[in-house]
């Protein structure tokens, strides 16, 4: 299977079996969603938005999908995945490209808890309220991979920087050693690991907990799911990681597999990883 | 135009009644003094007791009227109006539209990708 890689949103985009007009569309697919929906470009429609606080504004058809789709995910998750913590992570110190995150000295502060249902969005008109801001990455990469993946023809797989999303099966190698076969559907890993930097002296982290508005304090380093959709997963895994100790039974309630690992490097999977797998042993 | 008081109405009304009488050949000692103040005054207390009676009558009507109907009539709410909200079960089945599982086998090859926190 042939595999093609290329730089967006921050990360490394591997696709594989597609042709060089399949390969165009998935990049210039995600150089669109990075136009539209990036923090860190001033003239991005979010950025847009996000300077209209308290003042209907008209958005794209993009636009107005992606954050219905955040609403759902927020709505799903009880609040747990939600699209208003942008101020959070600016106080946090994430508040340029990563790359260029450097420590100030300057203690993190405190941004403001989640706020998801004071958003209104009817049609295309979106109504945040003073003082809140979008922060859409969330599901805007999880999206942006389902979407590239209906891009393309045939067996495929693609991957942003860790969330995949496939089509007639791919083995994925997973966090803490181990693979696993995706037969279909999405798998995305979310973790305190990666897109560290520190601030004031501390640690911080770009998973926000919006119940309290600093970085989660989760005791998983990594937590993995396993979607319907890159999507599904990547939101299921975010949830998992932000509920700590709660986060396997609730991938369990909603009969999705989950994987986790402690900070201290144990693996524990949830009974819908364990079930999923051993249902695959028993059908072959 | 000009509108006649209440009393005078009462005298035409008697004015016509004795024309009446006479016209039907009742003389005046058969006939009773019909248009005596206190007649009238009482008259006029009977009257507005009436009214009084008959308005309270209605009002307490209408009352039990729209309390049968609210309790009984099919279209009326039988308790207080909430807002308008999804049914629990669907709101359920519409949420387990995003949060779906994938499918996940054992692996059998070399991985071809590798999930990591993103």
């Amino acid at each position: 299977m042939s595999v093609r890689r290329f730089a967006a949103m921050g990360c490394e985009i591997v696709v594989s079996g597609v042709d060089d007009a399949a390969y165009r569309a998935t990049g210039r697919l995600f150089a669109e969603r990075e136009r539209i929906f990036s923090r860190f470009r001033a003239d991005s429609e979010l950025n847009r938005v996000n300077r209209r606080g308290g003042r209907s504004v008209f958005v794209s058809t993009q636009f107005s999908s992606m954050l219905a789709i955040a609403l759902d995910a927020a709505r799903e998750t009880d609040g747990l995945v939600d699209p208003t913590l942008a101020r959070a992570l600016e106080g946090a110190g994430y508040d340029a490209d990563f790359t260029q995150l450097r420590d100030d000295g300057r203690p993190p502060a405190p941004g403001g808890t989640g706020r998801w249902r004071d958003i209104r969005l009817v049609g295309r008109h979106a109504l945040l309220p003073a003082g809140v801001q979008l922060d859409l990455n969330g599901v805007v990469k999880g999206k942006t991979v389902d979407d590239s993946l209906a891009l393309l023809a045939g067996d495929a797989f693609v991957c942003a920087g860790g969330d995949l999303a496939v089509r007639g099966g791919a083995v994925v190698g997973l966090p803490g050693g181990g693979t696993v076969r995706l037969v279909r559907g999405g798998l995305a890993t979310s973790g305190s690991d990666r897109r560290r930097w520190m601030r004031g002296g501390l640690a911080q982290h770009h998973l926000i907990d919006p119940r309290t508005g600093s970085p989660s304090r989760s005791c998983w380093r990594q937590v993995t799911a396993c979607g319907a959709t890159c999507l599904a997963a990547d939101i299921a895994a975010k949830a998992a990681f932000l509920l700590g100790e709660d986060g396997p039974d609730w991938l369990d309630a909603n009969r999705i597999p989950g994987r986790f690992v402690a900070a201290e490097g144990n693996v524990h999977a949830n009974a819908s990883w364990r079930r999923s797998l051993e249902q695959e042993l028993l059908c072959t | 135009m000009k509108t006649l008081g209440a009393s005078q109405d009462f005298l035409i009304f008697v004015c016509f009644t004795d024309n009446l009488m006479e016209a039907q050949g009742v003389s005046a000692r058969e006939r009773a003094p019909l248009a005596t103040p206190g007649r009238i005054d009482a008259a006029w207390r009977r009257a507005r007791l009436a009214k009084i009676g008959l308005a309270g009558l209605a009002a307490l009507g209408f009352g039990a009227w729209m309390g049968l109907a609210r309790a009984t009539y099919a279209g009326h709410a039988k308790h207080d109006v909430r807002p308008l909200s999804i049914p629990q079960p669907l709101y359920r089945v519409v949420r387990r539209n995003l949060l779906q599982a994938g499918i996940l086998a054992p692996a059998t090859a070399p991985p071809d990708a590798s999930t990591s926190s993103s």
